[in-house]
């Protein structure tokens, strides 16, 4: 592998609702395998190893083990972990995380980690038991992506990292704690900043006041990609991110997955047309026919596929369960 | 010839007559006919009329269900399947004995206590977990439920709906969608009025994915060959309980498990071989996610996939092909 930069894409999750049912097929621009300890491991850093535990066999500690004392692991460039309860479906990440940040000095060469490739037959996502994911922020200097799915449990304490430059966190509910984290966070060089807040059934008890600092425009001064993902509360996210700074500095706003309804696409509506901003995401969504058409005719690339149903008396977040 | 089961249901003691002048017999499903339903569970001795969608204690309808296979039986006529392998089919408790017996691979599955929290007791004496509850007896999707739990938290799927009446009558009905209840009440009041009706508890296995979701098998054997197979996909993680399922190309599952298909075939032949008087089954058969095989249930008749074509047959036509055969299966099974 060269050492250019990263394109941005490398940094996507999921594009659509489809894929939330599949593992991760690529991170970090690199083919995901499950690590196997009997077969010769792929030493360069051209794949992403994924390691999990299967229901009846916890074996992703072993096999990281296994995988840390072995070559392959010192050229490791990106690194997934996915299911970690196994059959004790009280285990967190907390396990997972301690190893990687105990075994560091292997592991230098990180610049992408995936903590939580967890699909709905594995764990549905707000069953899934996450921890403070902050410690490996200062244990991997190199790391440009951290990805984590679920909420429960998930924070991210003291958010700060000289170079990391996309950070997705993926919740059916994301605490407002982790959303206060992110407000002191310290983050330079972050370019594609992704959260999917989720329901306040499943634990998303933030607001937009608390989204307040992040929209500020005082953190973050790279952004590219801002995605306020599976929100409960788009039309209200809408309605003050078209006020914020962000606009002017962004390329793409996503608020797919979530709850937009007209009263959001409205203020939609007066985004500039000739900024940086050019691609505006909004998959799963329930727009009428006669906004989605208004929004069409701004001057930029508009994803809203997947409209839900709009005579439905519930709305609801695409992904929460 | 075709037989309503109408017909022998309500007049049980003339099996023979209506059944007279026919040397070989394929018992079919009763279905959901209503009328049927009832005729079957006043024979199993139930006074209790259902409304329409209720869940309510099947016990008397399997009652009155296994008193006309036994019926037939006496009769001594040949058929596909014989009575005694169908009821064996129905009761997942014993076809659940006879996999393991046989040692074929089964998620680990107990018969559910009949007392609510005695069930939910015994949750709480694992710190998580999740399993299926399934009816004892029938086949249908009825009364099925997804149970799981950790910490403080119990969820229960199923598409079950309460009724509540004025009176403080209480009756669960089947619907449609498949419902989520998170709050202990409602589900000890369902678990209440399904438990009592013997049920089993299945261990919930995550399942294979393939893009567009998850899957299992359903594969006809017939004469002891795996024949028809679909590759049903769903989104829901609760495929046994979730009514739209789509159907997925094997080609695809091969490509992402090889070998996993063969193995699923052989699995289901060596299933249906644990009922030898029946000449043909519909054998369910679960993937891990690692592509592992895993009996799943076994359906006597799980032989309606309209629209599948093997060898140039139906379902159908491979089986009256197969009850042709000299020396077939059939031979063995027929004891006039």
């Amino acid at each position: 592998m060269t050492d250019e930069s990263a394109p941005l894409d490398w940094f996507r999750s999921i594009p659509s609702l489809n894929e939330v049912y599949d593992n991760a097929k690529t991170f970090y621009g690199r083919p995901v395998t499950d690590y196997e300890p009997d077969k010769h491991a792929n030493a360069d850093g051209s794949t992403a190893f994924r390691f999990r535990s299967d229901w009846d066999e916890n074996h992703l500690l072993p096999n990281l083990r296994h995988f840390v004392e072995h070559e392959a692991s010192a050229n490791a460039v990106a690194l997934v972990i996915g299911a970690w309860h196994g059959d004790d479906h009280e285990a967190s990440s907390a396990e997972v995380v301690q190893f990687l940040v105990d075994n560091r000095e292997r592991l230098a060469g990180l610049r992408a980690i995936y903590i939580g490739d967890i699909v709905s037959e594995e764990n549905e996502i707000s069953w899934i038991k996450q921890s403070d994911i902050g410690p490996l922020l200062s244990a991997f200097p190199s790391l440009e992506l951290l990805r984590a799915r679920g909420g429960d449990g998930l924070r991210l304490s003291s958010p700060a990292h000289a170079s990391l430059r996309a950070l997705t966190l993926e919740t059916g509910g994301l605490p407002v704690d982790v959303v206060r984290d992110l407000g002191q966070a310290d983050l330079p060089n972050l370019e594609h900043l992704e959260l999917w807040l989720g329901t306040e059934e499943y634990g998303g008890n933030s607001s937009v006041e608390d989204l307040q600092p992040l929209l500020s425009g005082e953190l973050f001064p790279k952004l590219r990609y801002l995605g306020l993902r599976n929100c409960e509360y788009a039309d209200n996210v809408a309605a003050v991110i078209v006020n914020s700074p962000l606009v002017e500095r962004i390329e793409t706003l996503d608020l797919s997955l979530g709850v937009l309804s007209d009263e959001g696409g409205q203020p939609l509506l007066s985004l500039p047309g000739d900024g940086s901003i050019k691609d505006l995401r909004l998959h799963h969504h329930y727009l009428s026919d006669a906004m989605v058409g208004r929004l069409k005719d701004l001057p930029l690339t508009i994803d809203t596929s997947n409209p839900d149903h709009l005579e439905d008396e519930w709305r609801f977040v695409a992904i929460s369960e | 010839m075709l037989i309503p089961w109408r017909l022998i249901a309500s007049d049980i003691a003339q099996v023979k007559q209506h059944l007279r002048g026919i040397d070989l017999l394929r018992i079919d499903s009763p279905g959901e006919d209503a009328e049927v339903a009832s005729i079957l569970a006043r024979l199993g001795g139930s006074e209790l009329p259902r409304a329409h969608g209720e869940i309510a204690h099947d016990g008397a309808r399997h009652a009155g269900f296994r008193r006309v296979l036994e019926a037939i039986e006496q009769t001594g006529i040949a058929c596909l399947n014989h009575g005694p392998d169908i009821l064996a089919m129905f009761d997942k408790w014993q076809a659940h004995a006879r996999f393991t017996r046989a040692g074929l691979p089964r998620p680990v599955t107990e018969l559910a206590p009949t007392d609510a929290s005695v069930f939910l007791a015994h949750c709480r004496s694992a710190p998580g977990g999740r399993l299926f509850l399934k009816p004892r007896y029938g086949s249908s999707a009825s009364g099925c439920s997804a149970i799981r739990w950790q910490g403080n938290r119990i969820e229960l799927n199923a598409p079950i709906e309460i009724e509540r009446k004025a009176n403080g009558r209480v009756r669960l009905f089947n619907t449609l969608r498949v419902r989520r209840y998170i709050d202990l009440g409602e589900i000890g009041t369902i678990l209440e009025r399904l438990l009592p009706q013997g049920m089993i508890q299945e261990r919930w296995l995550p399942k294979a994915t393939l893009p567009g979701g998850s899957v299992d098998l359903r594969i006809l054997v017939v004469a002891g060959e795996a024949r028809h197979r679909v590759l049903r996909q769903s989104r829901s993680p609760m495929t046994n309980l979730h009514l739209g399922n789509r159907r997925a190309d094997t080609m695809e599952l091969e490509r992402v498990f090889p070998g996993a298909l063969a193995r699923a075939c052989q699995l289901a032949v060596d299933a249906a071989a644990c009922f030898p008087d029946s000449l043909y089954a519909g054998v369910d058969i679960l993937l891990d996610t690692r592509g592992r095989v895993y009996v799943c249930e076994i359906n006597a008749f799980g032989d309606l996939l309209p629209g599948l074509s093997d060898r140039g047959q139906t379902t159908f036509e491979a089986i009256a092909a197969a009850s042709l055969v000299p020396g077939s299966a059939l031979e063995a099974t027929s004891r006039a």
